[in-house]
């Protein structure tokens, strides 16, 4: 007899090493990210016996965010305060270009930006938000001037694409070639820097 | 008129049994009450010894029983064909260990005894099989703790309750004039099952509403950093109870179309053959909606005041959003690290760890474990003639080197014995010795000169040219060996 209850699920056999698999790789799921709608269901049915299942296990933390149904989604955590058998190095960090182009896309989001391809948010970080486009060209294409190669275009277009592609992978934007949707779970990038972001003016 | 009791006997009951059978037939209220068949008093009955404790159990042989109801239900929903609703002894006690740990010395006896307790009115004991099973009471006191606690509002599941009730009001109220206990039994079994679930429905709502409210007012504390998080999930929460509120306008209009119904049916017939069943349908669901009314007024009046407050913290979480964009974008830098050109974020904003396990299959090639298959050799055909001739030409180098050792010993042993050797004259000997011997010659005369030259004891001198008429096609010069 066990508490792990999600076994015994009718569905357990078809989705559960999907939703291990799709956890495990840092993936969030949520019910809007298409292809994850029964891993979703079945987290959802059985997130208490889930999440006992990862804490007694592996020391993982299941967590449920975003409030209720439509902006909910669910993620695997190795938090401080869990006990964490799963070894150091496995645990890896945003790259610090997908944290700066996140961001920008949270705050172009903020805006009521209609952006919804990645070439329209190339083009929205050289002509909307001119302000920081020399900055974006100084930390991704290492450029010092204000005069920008076409190489140096190259450049930050492949960061962007490469955090884009980094972003679908963490379920944050569900990306179709050039078109990309916003998930509910983006805002887990600013929540990790909810301290930062809240005490910013003393930080400055 | 005298009766001969000899003749016609009679029983003479008791004065007891008298009374008993008097008030049979004639129902005197007055008779005296402890002669009165016995009525069932469950207040004295549930105050007996033993009584309560058999049937409402402690904490922990609650939770005992419910960790056995809970696996039957997860047996029930899969499509096992194993009698899994059965349970061994050794289940219940891992139950028992679970939530009531006892010491080992203890336990068989504790054990024991809580097992033949609950065989009272929660376990069935199959005593061939040596099984358990739950009891129905068993099964009954858990599915109404699950239910309370698994409630959710289901507005469809609602909605379909009150459609179902209009639907069977419409068959009672058509059959009415034929027989009125269509009614009677429409109000007795659809409505009061439906009651029940209904309030439920209500009550889920009003405690959602209750969670939301007491979250708000005692977990938003304004220096917390989970403020919005709160917030926004309490912002959340009430849009959906917005959204499951809206559904309700369901109900007030199906509420309303059956006491419609009612009402007509009351002005109708001869309502008293109904007794107070109409108003007590029309009373139940009058207050049912107003209960409902509340709870959305309470709705929407927490609604704003839960917005303003996520609003606010929102609009300033947005944003300090930028003004952390900005400060990222000044204060990155690119530095040289191993040769290398890396970016890194301002020192004051701590590296964020996002939990990735990495999940490698290493995939092998079959063949580099599968033993090659063995290669064909093609030998090449080899014909008589050429394995014929190339036989004659060994043996016929064998037959020369074996000639030019010969020479070359006989030479050696000269040298030794005399001192002294010319060459010329071993040249000419073997050229007299066989027909085409130069080349044999001049290999004995050339190895000669290689062995002696290189030996310090010897002498190796040059001389003038001989020549033997015998040969006139073939010169050498005097080559004098001395050692």
């Amino acid at each position: 007899m066990n508490s792990y209850h999600f076994l015994n699920d009718p569905d357990a056999c078809s989705v559960f090493a999907e939703l291990d698999y799709t956890l495990r790789r840092g993936t969030h799921v949520q019910r809007q990210f298409r292809g994850q709608e029964d891993v979703f269901r079945f987290l959802e049915r059985n997130f208490e016996s889930l999440k006992s299942y990862y804490k007694t296990l592996f020391g993982l933390s299941l967590e449920a965010a975003g409030g209720l149904d439509e902006y909910s989604y669910y993620y695997l955590d190795a938090t401080e305060n869990v006990k964490n058998r799963v070894p150091p190095e496995l645990r890896q960090s945003l790259k610090k270009e997908s944290v700066l182009i996140g961001i920008f896309l949270c705050k172009i989001r903020i805006d009521l930006s209609d952006v919804d391809t990645v070439s329209g948010f190339k083009k929205a970080l050289r002509e909307e938000y001119e302000a920081y486009k020399n900055d974006f060209f100084r930390l991704l294409a290492y450029v010092t001037t204000d005069d920008h190669l076409e190489a140096d275009e190259q450049s930050v277009d492949k960061r962007i694409e490469a955090a884009f592609n980094e972003f679908h992978r963490l379920g944050w934007v569900y990306r179709e070639g050039d078109r990309f949707e916003i998930m509910p779970s983006l805002e887990r990038l600013r929540l990790l820097y909810i301290d930062e972001i809240n005490n910013i003016d003393k930080l400055r | 008129m005298f009766l001969d009791l000899r003749m016609h006997p009679i029983k003479i009951d008791t004065i007891e049994q008298t009374k008993i059978k008097l008030n049979i037939k004639f129902g005197n209220k007055n008779m005296n009450e402890n002669t009165r068949i016995e009525k069932f008093n469950f207040f004295l009955e549930l105050s007996k010894p033993h009584v309560y404790e058999s049937l409402i159990l402690n904490r922990s042989l609650t939770l005992a029983v419910a960790l056995l109801y809970d696996r039957e239900r997860s047996a029930n929903s899969s499509d096992s064909l194993e009698n899994v609703s059965a349970f061994s002894e050794e289940d219940i006690r891992d139950c028992l260990r679970r939530v009531l740990p006892t010491e080992q010395r203890e336990q068989r006896e504790r054990y024991n005894q809580i097992i033949r307790d609950l065989q009272i009115h929660f376990l069935w004991r199959d005593e061939e099989r040596g099984t358990y099973r739950l009891k129905e009471y068993a099964r009954d006191f858990c599915k109404l703790m699950y239910n309370r606690l698994e409630r959710k509002f289901q507005p469809t599941y609602t909605k379909r309750i009150f459609n179902d009730l209009m639907a069977s009001l419409d068959a009672a109220i058509d059959k009415i004039d034929d027989d009125y206990e269509t009614f009677i039994y429409w109000v007795d079994y659809y409505f009061e099952q439906s009651r029940i679930e209904i309030s439920n429905q209500v009550e889920v709502l009003y405690n959602r509403v209750d969670e939301t409210v007491r979250k708000v007012r005692d977990e938003v504390k304004p220096d917390s950093n989970d403020l919005l998080l709160t917030l926004q999930q309490a912002e959340q929460n009430v849009e959906c109870l917005i959204g499951d509120a809206d559904e309700l306008n369901y109900i007030f209009r199906a509420s309303e179309s059956i006491r419609e119904r009612l009402d007509q049916l009351q002005h109708k017939t001869n309502a008293q053959v109904f007794g107070n069943r109409i108003t007590r349908v029309s009373n139940f669901l009058l207050d049912t909606t107003d209960d409902l009314y509340l709870v959305r007024q309470r709705i929407r009046r927490i609604r704003p005041h839960i917005q303003r407050l996520f609003n606010v913290r929102q609009r300033e979480f947005d944003l300090n959003t930028g003004k952390f964009l900005e400060y990222l974008l000044k204060n990155s830098k690119v530095v040289h690290k191993n040769g290398a050109r890396i970016l890194e974020l301002p020192s004051n904003t701590r590296e964020k760890y996002l939990f990735q396990d990495k999940i490698a299959f290493t995939q092998l090639n079959k063949q580099t474990f599968v033993t090659p298959k063995p290669i064909r050799v093609e030998r090449p055909a080899i014909s008589k003639e050429v394995r014929q001739k190339q036989e004659q030409t060994y043996n016929q180098q064998i037959e020369r080197e074996r000639q030019i050792q010969l020479w070359l010993e006989d030479i050696q042993s000269t040298i030794e014995l005399i001192g002294e050797f010319k060459l010329s004259s071993v040249f000419f000997q073997i050229l007299d010795s066989q027909e085409d011997g130069t080349a044999m010659a001049l290999e004995v005369v050339q190895r000669l000169i290689r062995r002696y030259t290189f030996m310090p004891q010897h002498q190796v001198k040059i001389g003038a040219i001989i020549r033997k008429p015998s040969h006139p096609h073939h010169t050498i010069r005097e080559i004098i060996v001395k050692s």
